[in-house]
């Protein structure tokens, strides 16, 4: 019901070019800042535009493989746990960060791994919080007396 | 501090005394190197006497440490060369002859890479010539730096790596402590009376593991049903009975009134199930209808006003409205603040109405299959337990349990009605008496499921046609009312409507704008 994402294995795909644009375009940014800042005057705009180039592609890079695995670790823990609920995301973090620092061998991964989840638990935690926040703005109130405001009501 | 105020003293007599040739190499200590430049010389010696004898006595202090506390070379006054530890004595020579032997490089031509005797540098494991801060003499104990030793890596300790060690510790330390505070203080007494008399059965006040876990568990629960809990303690407004129709029909929304579907072509697309528009505007009369769905309300309300421009659901409930508990979204009607013996719950999953069972009519998903008659054809159910005037609605929907209400509800209606005939027919042997004949097909062709009633219903007579007959008449007449009135003002009511919103969205707007310049305060709202 969800309707402002795709469902499940197409997910993955289009988390993951979402992921890419957010860093390449927030990296387009920091970088250009970056470069200009450290270039010397007379070359501070070709010194931008050469540290965006090199560098906003590997941000965006970076981000969208996380989204993308991220996204795909969901969607596996949503298969096997057959529930929606927060843990989803939580346990997909946790496998993400792991992943992603295998290659720093077993304690970088498992360090990574509970940082990266305990940093998702806090996005869902927040997340939750302001839905709840915002529920009492539906609370129902009967209209006023003369039913003549355009309702059906018989 | 002796040695600072002797020290421009003796640097002095360095100086003065270079002329003279010495056996020793230039060679300057490390402790001199702050104070190379000699201050103004306040007290010349006068007269540098060489004392040849002491210097072979200082020599052997070469291995003692630098900064001794009796500097017995300030006592004397021996030249500074001959009192000096020589140090490095036997490579320092040769590196800095090869240094002196390399031609000078043609700087005119650009500069030359270095990169190539770093390499070779490298290559040969030794701190060449490029190396300016280690101490060449020693290079056999800087070598073993990168692990290349006979310790392996990880036996060699840094002091980082100690503080780092302890820092956790104390950490881990600090949080176990104050976990344990925590726990305690979670299940500590009960602090106020009221608190007290609130929990006086599950958690009361007391010393003993178990009580305090209870109450422990009491906390967290009160914490955490703020946000498990509906999030109001009565979900409709209290009306009076009166003003409103007397049943409640609560209606979930995806796989029941709507299906969404999603397709790489076309994202998302919701379609509307088969007569939901009949559905809602005949029942309209009967119930007070209710749209409770677990879909947050973010997302459901744009379907919703898709669904139902004019508002024949008076009540919509989305997810912030249900009780999360063990992974599920549960609809608790005991919230609803309405009589549950008139109250009907039709959803599409059991989990839904897993605290009121009795209420629920659950029927398969609607998988978006265009020739559904589902709605419709349970609509004379319903109207009959709302025209009937059922006292509980819950004995009723148990009798039909394990079955297709509506082929069961045709299947007793069938009996009833050839009871009824049965009835009629005796009354009539009796005293025949013929009134107007009613034919009703016409005016009940447009609904399908009138086809299990109509050949008997259209042979009745006016008075023989049942009670309930005579309900589903009028609400077919009212029925015609509504759709007509819809027919005609419908554009004027969504007009109103939209103006409406529109006039509220600018007042909020409004309001925020106030609150906003009150808060960054420029002084000419005061």
């Amino acid at each position: 019901m969800d309707h402002s994402r795709d469902p499940c294995p197409w997910v993955a795909l289009s988390d993951f070019g979402g992921a890419f644009c957010m860093g390449a375009i927030g990296g387009a940014v920091w970088h250009g800042v970056k470069g200009f800042r450290n270039s010397p005057y007379g070359e501070r705009r070709i010194g931008a535009l050469t540290a965006i180039k090199a560098r906003a592609p590997v941000l965006g890079g970076n981000f969208g493989v996380w989204g993308g695995m991220f996204s795909t670790f969901d969607c596996a823990i949503k298969g096997i746990r057959k529930k929606e609920d927060p843990y989803n995301a939580i346990i997909a973090g946790f496998f993400t960060g792991g992943a992603l620092a295998i290659r720093g061998g077993y304690k970088a991964a498992r360090n990574s791994a509970i940082m990266c989840a305990v940093f998702l638990g806090v996005i869902e935690g927040v997340g939750i919080g302001f839905q709840r926040m915002m529920a009492d703005n539906t609370k129902l109130e009967l209209p006023p007396p003369p039913p003549s405001e355009g309702k059906a009501v018989m | 501090m002796l040695s600072r105020t002797v020290l421009p003293l003796a640097r002095h007599r360095v100086l003065t005394s270079t002329v003279r040739a010495s056996s020793l190499s230039i060679q300057h200590s490390r402790l001199y190197a702050k104070n190379v430049k000699p201050k103004a010389p306040y007290k010349l010696p006068s007269s540098p006497k060489p004392s040849q004898p002491e210097a072979p006595k200082v020599t052997p202090s070469a291995q003692q440490p630098e900064y001794s506390a009796e500097q017995p070379e300030f006592e004397t006054n021996a030249e500074p060369e001959t009192n000096t530890a020589p140090q490095a004595p036997k490579s320092d020579p040769t590196v800095t002859d090869k240094v002196a032997q390399k031609p000078l490089p043609d700087l005119t031509q650009g500069i030359p890479s270095t990169l190539a005797a770093e390499m070779d540098a490298r290559s040969k494991k030794r701190s060449g010539p490029l190396n300016l801060t280690e101490d060449p003499s020693r290079g056999e104990e800087y070598e073993g730096d990168g692990g290349r030793g006979d310790h392996p890596k990880d036996a060699y300790e840094s002091s980082l790596d100690r503080r780092r060690a302890r820092m956790a510790n104390v950490m881990s330390a600090i949080m176990l402590t104050a976990a344990i505070g925590g726990t305690v203080y979670m299940g500590r007494n009960w602090d106020t009376e009221e608190e007290e008399n609130a929990h006086k059965v599950d958690a009361p006040s007391g010393w003993g593991l178990g009580l305090f876990y209870n109450r422990i568990k009491a906390r967290l629960g009160d914490f955490t049903s703020y946000y498990k809990d509906p999030a109001f303690p009565k979900l409709l407004p209290d009306e009076d009975p009166k003003l409103r129709q007397p049943y409640t029909l609560v209606l979930s929304l995806e796989d029941l009134l709507v299906h969404s579907e999603w397709s790489r072509e076309h994202g998302w697309r919701v379609a509307k199930r088969p007569g939901v528009d009949y559905f809602l505007r005949y029942l309209n009369q009967y119930y007070e209808l209710v749209l409770f769905t677990s879909v947050p309300s973010m997302m459901a309300d744009q379907v919703l006003r898709k669904l139902d421009p004019y508002r024949i659901i008076r009540w919509p409930l989305f997810r912030e409205a249900t009780r999360y508990k063990d992974g599920e979204y549960i609809k608790d009607l005991s919230y609803l603040n309405r009589d549950l013996s008139k109250v009907i719950l039709i959803d599409t999953k059991e989990e839904h109405a897993r605290l009121q069972p009795d209420n629920a009519i659950i029927l398969d998903k609607w998988n978006g299959d265009p020739k559904d008659k589902t709605l419709v054809a349970l609509i004379p159910f319903l109207e009959y337990m709302a025209g009937m005037g059922v006292e509980d609605v819950r004995t009723v929907i148990q009798s039909f349990e394990g079955s297709s209400i509506p082929v069961e509800f045709a299947k007793r209606e069938k009996l009833m009605r050839e009871r009824f005939e049965n009835e009629l027919a005796e009354e009539k042997k009796k005293r025949p008496r013929r009134g107007g004949l009613g034919s009703l097909a016409s005016a009940l062709g447009v609904k399908p499921q009138t086809v299990t009633g109509e050949p008997s219903a259209s042979e009745g007579l006016a008075e023989g046609k049942m009670l309930w007959d005579q309900i589903r008449e009028r609400g077919q007449k009212n029925y015609e009312l509504i759709e007509k009135e819809i027919q005609e003002n419908g554009e004027k009511w969504l007009a109103e409507m939209a103006a409406e919103e529109e006039k509220a969205r600018q007042e909020q707007m409004k309001s925020m704008k106030g609150s906003f310049t009150g808060m960054f305060g420029s002084g000419d709202k005061q």
